[in-house]
């Protein structure tokens, strides 16, 4: 019998990647049609809407696929599975975007001649400033030093990890590595999310204040900061178990620490949702058609730009002919895997 | 709030777009706009923003380095200096420069400007500038 709630989990995870991938054909640069330049009035025109309807429906036949997978897995339990259907929905929806792009790429129309770039710009501020980046440092310290100072009042063994029923199935041991393991963890993501906000600041496109990319370059920037502020408030509510436990029972209710997480990438949605839809018409897309590798991956080498605006969903994305877009892709990669490797020795 | 100064360039002007960058530029580091110590986008940032070649831009920051406005030499960023200011009056300079003003006073009266008009422009911009 599979158990509805495991099941609930991955299936839901499947259809939000439905969801945020048929986004793509909402949220696009505008001028552009599947990472193609086009005249400002052809995302509406017949060809458009029937180019937009095949790519939604690749994007679902792909997801149902995935969501049929995704039980299967948890069927036979065979976690593979579910690996498999989620691939198979990114590849089916890139190869869907991919034709969409070539469909579209008969419409293409040339740059406009009149370029205009930011030569003296005001400097890109995190939002909240420095507070808002070291403050999750910060809390995560605090909860290192509360348990420091109660080490005494901590339970030589302890219980971390609950059942939906709230009983408890995971136990940890006073030591070290048993108390101050999760904040040690959460860290190491801190100075990695850190790392990356203040390569963001630096890479992206000097721009006007009163642009629109000025504005989605500081909504992009809050995004990670929410998400550090996040980490640090999950990791330390976790890290300090061992001394709010109440009768061997966690106290804080499961919806509470489900809702932390929501709340927070809720948050940053909007806040991006919020810079996108602003129109920009002070900073010009004048990067190159052809740079536009089936109309998603951009690779420049005249660029000296690490990241540059995406012509579809929000945000950067990195020029692949700059040796740092590797090194960040790489280090993307494997900081999750530092992360497991360190938690499971 | 910060500065904020904007370079805009024209691809089908039969003006060479360096020649327009430069000429940009040199409008606003006599005017004041771009002073000591600005930092300049480097030459393939500026290059990306306006989506022309880097050469283009390398040569028209070449150009006005060589004029003593910029500062290349130090890796990739591009920094205003202070300028030593020309010689005055340097007799070359002035015939290189009443014969370009010639053929533009020629241009404007051909478009029908009267004489009046265009001494009023010239004083009018010549006083603007420092």
């Amino acid at each position: 019998m599979i158990s509805s709630v495991a099941v609930i989990a991955p299936v839901a995870a499947v259809v939000l990647a439905g969801v945020a991938l048929s986004l793509t054909t909402v949220w696009m640069r505008p001028g552009t049609f599947f990472g193609v330049r086009v005249a400002a009035e052809y995302p509406s025109s017949a060809e458009a809407r029937e180019t937009r309807r095949r790519f939604l429906i690749a994007v679902w036949a792909a997801t149902a696929a995935a969501v049929v997978l995704a039980v299967l897995a948890f069927a036979v339990g065979m976690l593979a599975l579910f690996v498999v259907g989620t691939l198979v929905q990114l590849g089916a929806a890139m190869l869907a975007f991919r034709s969409a792009w070539r469909r579209t790429a008969r419409q293409r129309v040339e740059a406009p001649t009149t370029r205009t770039a930011t030569l003296i710009a005001p400097e890109l501020r995190v939002p909240g400033g420095a507070p808002a980046l070291l403050g999750p440092f910060l809390v995560v310290g605090g909860a290192c030093i509360a348990l420091l100072v109660k080490w005494n009042s901590i339970p030589t063994r302890f219980p971390i990890h609950w059942d939906i029923q709230g009983q408890a199935n995971g136990w940890s041991d006073r030591t070290a590595a048993g108390v101050f393991g999760p904040l040690l963890i959460a860290a190491v993501i801190l100075a990695g999310m850190c790392g990356l906000v203040l390569f963001q600041k630096r890479g992206v496109r000097r721009a006007s204040a009163a642009s629109g990319v000025y504005r989605r370059n500081r909504a992009l920037l809050a995004v990670p900061v929410v998400v550090m502020w996040v980490i640090a408030s999950m990791f330390a509510i976790a890290a300090l178990t061992p001394l709010i436990l109440v009768n061997g029972r966690f106290p804080i209710p499961p919806l509470v620490m489900i809702a932390i997480p929501v709340a927070g990438v809720a948050a940053a949605i909007w806040l991006v949702y919020r810079s996108s839809s602003e129109p920009d018409d002070t900073a010009p897309d004048n990067t190159p058609d052809e740079c536009w590798r089936w109309g998603m991956f951009y690779h420049n080498p005249d660029d000296a730009s690490i990241m540059v605006e995406k012509r579809f969903g929000v945000g950067y994305t990195l020029n692949f002919a700059r040796w740092q877009s590797w090194a960040l892709m790489g280090g993307i990669i494997a900081l999750p895997i530092a992360i497991i490797v360190i938690a499971t020795r | 709030m910060g500065r904020d100064v904007q370079l805009r360039i024209e691809l089908a002007s039969p003006v060479p777009v360096y020649r327009q960058i430069v000429e940009a530029l040199r409008t606003y580091l006599v005017e004041g706009t771009l002073v000591p110590g600005d930092v300049l986008p480097s030459v393939r940032s500026l290059a990306g923003d306006l989506g022309i070649h880097f050469n283009t831009v390398a040569q028209a920051y070449r150009e006005l380095a060589e004029e003593g406005w910029l500062d290349v030499s130090h890796g990739k960023s591009v920094r205003v200096i202070e300028r030593e200011a020309p010689r005055e009056n340097d007799e070359a300079a002035v015939e290189q420069f009443r014969t370009r003003i010639r053929r533009l006073i020629a241009e404007a009266r051909a478009q029908g400007m009267t004489s009046h008009v265009v001494a009023r422009e010239l004083n009018a911009l010549a006083g603007g500038l420092k």
